[in-house]
C-alpha cells in the first residue's frame, strides 16, 4: 500500500509539533524514521494512524485521502503498534492477538475459525505460539513487544505503522524482529533510535525539530556532516568483512571540544 | 481477505455455536435467577412454604385458581415478588454500570458510586422530591438521570483538568461524591419536614421497602437495556484493554461508543438511584469477583456480571430483612458491610502489581 502524507502537521494546544512533512512510502517499502528525542517521530507516526485530532494536510492510501475512510476502515489498512502499551487485565496471549481482529468482526460475523488460523500463524511468525496461553503479566518486555507486533499482524494490515519496536527487546529479538519485519510483504513506516538498525530499512526520513530534514537511501542520508548537525555525534564509518557493510561507530561531540 | 462463500459458511458454524452456548449457558443462567427470584420470595420473616408461592404465582400468571390466604397472596404478589425483581434489576444493573466503568476509564476501581455518579442521581431525585420539580416516578427518574449526568461531566472534567490519570479519576470521584452528598444534605436541610427528611436518609442508604410493581416496570427495562447494550459494545469494550488510543487503531469509534456506554450507563444507574436510593460498592465488587471465575473478556464478563449482581443483590435484600428481627436494615448497609472489605482486598493486591 503507498502512503503519502501531503504538507501534514499537527499542534499540542497551538504550538506546533510537526510542520510541513510531505512523503511519499512506495508499496513494500520499509521506511525508517528517526530523529532525536522530541524530534516528533511519534507524533507523525500517529497522524499517518489517523489517531490525532484535526491535524493538517492530508495523509493518502493509495491515493484515497484518509478522512474518507471510517475508523474501521482505516484499521482494516493500518496497523500501528505504540510503545508501553499496557494493560493490568488478566488476558492470555492468545486474547491480546484476538483484539487484532477487531476491525475484521461484528455482530454478524463474529470471531471464527479463519480468525484462529490467523491468530495462530502470527504467533508463529513472531516465535511466540508455544506462550499461547500465558498470561500477560508472567512476560517480559521483549515478549509483550513480540505480542503486540503479532496482534498488528493479525489485523492483516497493508501497512504497518510501528513506534520503536526493538525497545526493550535483547539484541537476538532485536534483529529477529528486524529481520521479521523485513520478510513482510506489507509497506512498513518504523521510528527507530539505533542508527546501525536503521541502516538495514530501504530508506531513512530524518526528522528534527518537527520537521523532516530529508528522505533518502541510508547512505545517502547519514552523512558525518548531518549526523554532526542533527543526532550532535561524530561518526566513524567501520567496515564489516563479514557481510561487506558499513556500520557507525559514534563518538560525543563534547569529547572533542575537551 | 477470506472468499464470500467461505465468510457464509463460517458465519453459519458459528451461528450454530452461538446457539449451542446460549443454550449450555443461557438456559442455567436464567434458571438459577428464577430459582433466586423464588427463593428471594420464599425466605422473610413471616414464613411461607413454597407450594403457597408456587399456587399464588400460578394464580397470578395464569389465573390456576388455588385456594390461598389472601394475605400471604398479597405478601407475595404485592409485596415480595416485585421487591425481589427490582433487587435482581438494580443488582444486575449496578454490576454492569461497574464493568463498563472499569473498562472505559481503565481502572479497577471505577463504579458508579465511586465515581460519584450515584451521589448526582441522588442529589438529582432529592431535588425532584423535596422541591417538587416535575413529580411522579418519572420525573425523579429524570431528576435523577440529570444529576447523574452532571456529576460524570464534572467529575470527568476535574480529573481532565488534574492531568488525566487514573488516580486522578478516582480522587475526583471522590470530591464529587462529597459535593453532591453535601447538596443533597443542603436541600433536606433547607426544604424538607422532618418525616419528609428522615424518610429520605432512610431512602439514600438503599431501601427497597416502597418498591411495588410499578417500580418493575422501570427497573427491568433499563437493566435489559443495559445488558444488551453492554454485549453489543463487548468487543469495543475488549478494545480498550491497552487504551483509547490502542482502541482507536483497531478500528473503534471512541467517542462513539464511550458516549453510548456511559450514557446507558448513567441512565441505568439513574433509574437504579431513583428507585432504590444509594447502593454501594455492586458496581465495584461484583466484576471483579466475576473476573476471577470467568476471566477479562467480556463476551463473558458482561453476562456473568449481570447474572452475580443480580443474584448478590437479592440475597443481600433477603439478609436486610432478616439481619435484626422485626426490623429492616437498609440494603446498602448490608451491600457496604460485605463491599467494605471486598474493596480494602482489590487495593491490596492492586499494589502488589504495580
Amino acid at each position: 500500500m503507498r502512503l503519502t502524507t501531503q504538507d501534514v502537521g499537527w499542534n499540542r494546544s497551538s504550538k506546533p509539533i510537526i510542520e510541513g512533512i510531505t512523503l511519499d512510502v512506495q508499496p513494500g517499502e520499509t521506511l525508517g524514521l528517526i530523529g532525536p528525542n522530541g524530534s516528533g517521530k511519534s507524533t507523525l507516526l500517529r497522524l499517518m494512524a489517523g489517531l490525532l485530532r484535526r491535524p493538517r494536510g492530508q495523509v493518502f492510501l493509495d491515493g484515497q485521502p484518509t478522512e474518507t475512510l471510517s475508523r474501521r476502515e482505516m484499521a482494516q489498512r493500518i496497523a500501528f503498534v505504540e510503545q508501553l502499551a499496557e494493560t493490568s487485565e488478566a488476558l492470555t496471549v492468545r486474547d491480546v492477538v484476538e483484539l487484532g481482529r477487531t476491525p475484521w468482526l461484528s455482530a454478524l460475523s463474529p470471531f471464527g475459525p479463519q480468525d484462529e488460523a490467523i491468530v495462530n500463524e502470527v504467533l508463529d511468525a513472531v516465535g511466540m505460539a508455544q506462550m499461547i496461553d500465558h498470561s500477560w503479566d508472567t512476560l517480559s518486555g521483549g515478549e509483550r513487544q513480540r505480542v503486540h507486533i503479532a496482534r498488528a499482524l493479525a489485523q492483516r494490515p497493508q501497512l504497518l505503522l510501528l513506534d520503536e519496536p526493538t525497545n526493550h527487546l535483547d539484541i537476538h529479538y532485536q534483529l529477529s524482529l528486524l529481520r521479521l519485519v523485513s520478510t513482510l510483504d506489507v509497506t512498513v513506516v518504523m521510528a527507530l533510535h539505533d542508527l546501525n538498525q536503521a541502516m538495514t530499512c530501504d530508506r531513512l526520513a530524518v526528522m528534527d525539530n518537527g520537521r523532516l530534514i530529508i528522505c533518502g537511501a541510508p547512505a545517502d542520508v547519514l552523512t558525518p556532516e548531518r549526523l554532526a548537525s542533527v543526532f550532535r555525534v561524530r561518526a566513524t564509518p567501520l567496515h564489516d568483512p563479514t557481510d561487506n557493510s558499513t556500520i557507525l561507530r559514534f563518538h560525543s561531540i563534547e569529547d572533542e571540544l575537551i | 481477505m477470506r472468499s464470500a462463500a467461505a465468510t457464509v459458511r463460517a458465519n453459519g458454524e458459528t451461528a450454530r455455536v452461538l446457539l449451542r452456548t446460549l443454550l449450555v449457558r443461557g438456559v442455567p443462567a436464567v434458571a438459577v435467577l428464577l430459582l433466586a427470584i423464588i427463593a428471594g420470595v420464599i425466605i422473610g420473616e413471616m414464613p411461607i412454604s413454597a407450594r403457597t408461592v408456587g399456587m399464588v404465582l400460578a394464580n397470578n400468571l395464569w389465573g390456576a385458581g388455588y385456594p390461598v390466604d389472601p394475605i400471604d397472596a398479597g405478601i407475595i404478589w404485592s409485596y415480595r415478588l416485585p421487591r425481589t425483581l427490582v433487587a435482581a434489576a438494580c443488582g444486575a444493573g449496578l454490576a454492569l454500570s461497574g464493568v463498563v466503568l472499569q473498562s472505559l476509564v481503565r481502572n479497577a476501581l471505577a463504579d458508579p458510586y465511586l465515581l460519584g455518579v450515584s451521589a448526582g442521581a441522588s442529589t438529582g431525585a432529592v431535588a425532584v422530591t423535596i422541591l417538587g420539580i416535575g413529580g411522579g416516578m418519572i420525573g425523579i427518574s429524570a431528576g435523577a438521570f440529570v444529576g447523574a449526568t452532571l456529576a460524570f461531566v464534572l467529575v470527568a472534567l476535574l480529573a481532565r483538568a488534574a492531568g488525566g490519570g487514573s488516580a486522578q479519576l478516582v480522587l475526583a470521584g471522590i470530591a464529587g461524591s462529597q459535593l453532591f452528598n453535601a447538596l443533597t444534605s443542603f436541600f433536606i436541610a433547607k426544604s424538607a419536614n422532618a418525616e419528609q427528611a428522615r424518610g429520605i436518609m432512610f431512602w439514600l442508604l438503599g431501601n427497597l421497602s416502597g418498591v411495588r410493581w410499578p417500580d418493575v416496570w422501570l427497573a427491568a427495562p433499563a437493566a435489559v437495556f443495559g445488558l444488551l447494550t453492554a454485549m453489543w459494545f463487548m468487543r469495543a469494550m475488549d478494545a480498550f484493554t491497552f487504551g483509547s488510543s490502542s482502541a482507536a487503531s483497531l478500528g473503534i469509534n471512541v467517542r462513539r461508543v464511550q458516549a453510548m456506554l456511559i450514557g446507558a450507563t448513567t441512565l441505568m444507574t439513574a433509574t437504579m438511584v431513583s428507585l432504590v436510593g444509594s447502593i454501594g460498592f455492586v458496581g465495584l465488587v461484583i466484576p471483579h469477583a466475576m473476573r476471577f471465575v470467568v476471566g477479562p473478556r467480556h463476551a463473558r464478563l458482561i453476562p456473568a456480571s449481570a447474572l452475580a449482581g443480580a443474584l448478590f443483590l437479592i440475597a443481600a435484600d433477603v439478609t436486610s430483612r432478616m439481619l435484626i428481627p422485626g426490623q429492616v436494615v437498609p440494603i446498602g448497609v448490608v451491600t457496604a458491610l460485605v463491599g467494605a472489605p471486598a474493596f480494602a482486598l482489590i487495593l491490596i493486591r492492586n499494589r502488589k502489581r504495580t
